[in-house]
């Protein structure tokens, strides 16, 4: 990833701990993971609230839109979930019997 | 037969707008006394506060509202754009633009500047569509470098065309240094960024040679005319949205609570419909505020209607702006030295740029906010030059710089707010 791209995941990681400590998650565990054409940001957290899954899932799962991502991701890191949702292809929230994994992609190439 | 999406209905209909314009405005006028406004119209420096239809008459200045959005449209159908609320509202600020300084031809090399940026950045080109089209805003320059300052024939061209391109090389990268300037609660960002850069070109342009005085002449005579026209374009947004959905109102309150803070595209938010109907209160609205007030519609006026209207799209709904409107207001009732001239009328209408502000601090804030910005926009055209037509964009982006950190400080912060 180059810098400018670097710095977008940064935020969009920066907005998802803010509305998780807001919210009275403490403990949970962020990684990228990078393929060919796909950046995945995946939180790992020992339990998400159905209310919280459901504000997460409806925030962040708004689609991609690169001309507004464009125009606007500079205001990225105070701005809430609002924004960081714009940059996010798809959201995916997987649950196990030991955590719940919320799974953030963005396409290379936006789909 | 398949059923079109909101989108694609809103891709066709916003077309089918300014196709019938361009045909209205061929009989407004006869052919001959068209086409000479519309040369003489080409051939204007532009720089605010230039009224099309003083230049060229109503006729022209339609024509040249029509192709210009037009040609834009063209744009946006070539790079496959869908018609989201920026969009949406960057092209009704283009159309009301083109009554008072944006034509056909001299935003090209700002536009160009902007693709040439993206090939230097190896970046997609359609993803910078939105500084693009709010670029136009400091279409002036071109026009008046080439015909405002009798710079000889050719070397004007080619110095116009030259400072344009570079313009729109810079402005990409510079606007979205400029959105953390206000936190993104200046609606007319690129405004504010075209402001600064106005600012810099008329100090480099005044080492050169004088600044002519800016013009100032608007025409009133079409008042009625296009009091009525906003009328019916409001009315049509509304039984469009009608048409679309029938209860699009159930949704309204999805745009109500949203403070407008950049960028919320209240299509995405609430769909087509709904917004639709803002954008047809906005403008019944704002018809509202011409009728109890002394504003008489000229050229731009209409074009602070229009962008009110595009707006609707994307950011300003009547909780919101009202406030900001009442403070400007204020200011002209309570200072006895400012009048209803064009300056405080053009700031009673753009000022909800600052919609954002009443938005998240509320009422009061917004009043605060609206009677701040009456005062210092007329500051901010001579400091400018008078080549950025958003110069209430500039103005704006000082008061929201200047006031959002403080009315956080005296608010509970959350979740959103800046640091």
């Amino acid at each position: 990833m180059n810098h400018s791209e670097n710095l977008k995941f940064s935020k969009i990681i920066g907005e998802l701990i803010v509305f998780l400590l807001n919210r009275g998650y403490h403990t949970f565990h962020f990684s990228i993971k990078q393929e060919a054409m796909l950046e995945t940001i995946i939180i790992r957290l020992a339990t998400l609230e159905p209310k919280d899954e459901e504000e997460l899932v409806l925030k962040m799962g708004r689609h991609r839109e690169t001309e507004i991502e464009t125009y606007g991701w500079s205001l990225l890191g105070d701005s809430g979930l609002e924004i960081a949702g714009l940059l996010i292809d798809s959201i995916e929230v997987e649950k196990t019997d030991i955590d719940v994994v919320v799974h953030l992609k963005r396409w290379k190439k936006p789909l | 037969m398949k059923k079109l999406t909101q989108v694609q209905r809103t891709q066709m209909f916003v077309p089918a707008i300014f196709f019938l314009l361009l045909l209205v405005s061929l009989f407004v006028d006869p052919l001959d006394t068209l086409m000479s406004g519309y040369i003489a119209i080409l051939t204007s420096p532009s720089i605010l506060l230039t009224d099309y239809i003083v230049v060229g008459g109503l006729g022209a200045t339609l024509f040249n509202v029509a192709t210009t959005t037009l040609l834009n449209l063209i744009l946006l159908h070539r790079l496959k754009i869908k018609m989201t609320g920026p969009v949406f509202a960057a092209l009704f600020t283009i159309a009301g633009f083109g009554f008072f300084g944006k034509n056909l031809y001299n935003a090209l090399p700002i536009y160009f500047g902007v693709y040439l940026y993206s090939l230097a950045t190896k970046t997609e080109f359609r993803n910078h569509i939105l500084v693009l089209l709010f670029s136009s805003g400091i279409s002036p320059i071109v026009s008046f470098l080439m015909f405002g300052i009798g710079i000889p024939p050719i070397i004007n061209v080619v110095v116009a065309i030259t400072v344009g391109i570079v313009i729109g090389f810079v402005l990409p990268a510079f606007n979205a240094h400029a959105l953390r300037f206000h936190q993104g609660y200046n609606l007319y960002n690129t405004g504010f960024s075209m402001g600064v850069i106005s600012m810099m070109a008329t100090a480099i342009i005044q080492t050169f040679t004088p600044m002519p005085p800016l013009p100032s002449a608007v025409s009133n005579d079409y008042h009625v005319v296009l009091l009525i026209a906003t009328v019916v374009l409001s009315v049509f947004f509304l039984v469009c949205s009608y048409l679309y959905d029938p209860v699009s109102y159930k949704q309204y309150g999805v745009i109500i609570k949203k403070s407008g803070r950049l960028v919320t595209d209240f299509v995405r938010d609430a769909g087509v419909e709904t917004t639709l109907l803002n954008v047809g209160l906005m403008g019944l609205l704002t018809v509202v505020l011409i009728l109890v007030s002394p504003i008489q519609i000229n050229g731009p006026v209409m074009g602070a209607i229009l962008t009110i209207m595009g707006f609707g799209a994307f950011g300003k709904h009547p909780k919101n702006s009202i406030p900001v409107v009442l403070g400007a207001v204020l200011a002209i009732v309570l200072i006895p030295s400012i009048e209803w001239t064009m300056g405080p009328i053009l700031a009673v209408l753009f000022v909800t740029g600052l919609a954002p502000l009443a938005g998240r601090f509320g009422f009061i804030p917004g009043i605060i906010a609206g009677f701040l910005h009456l005062l210092i926009t007329s500051r901010a055209l001579s400091f400018q030059g008078g080549f950025d037509l958003y110069n209430n964009g500039f103005a704006a982006g000082f008061v929201a710089a200047v006031l959002s950190p403080l009315f956080h400080t005296f608010r509970k912060a959350k979740e959103g707010d800046p640091a």
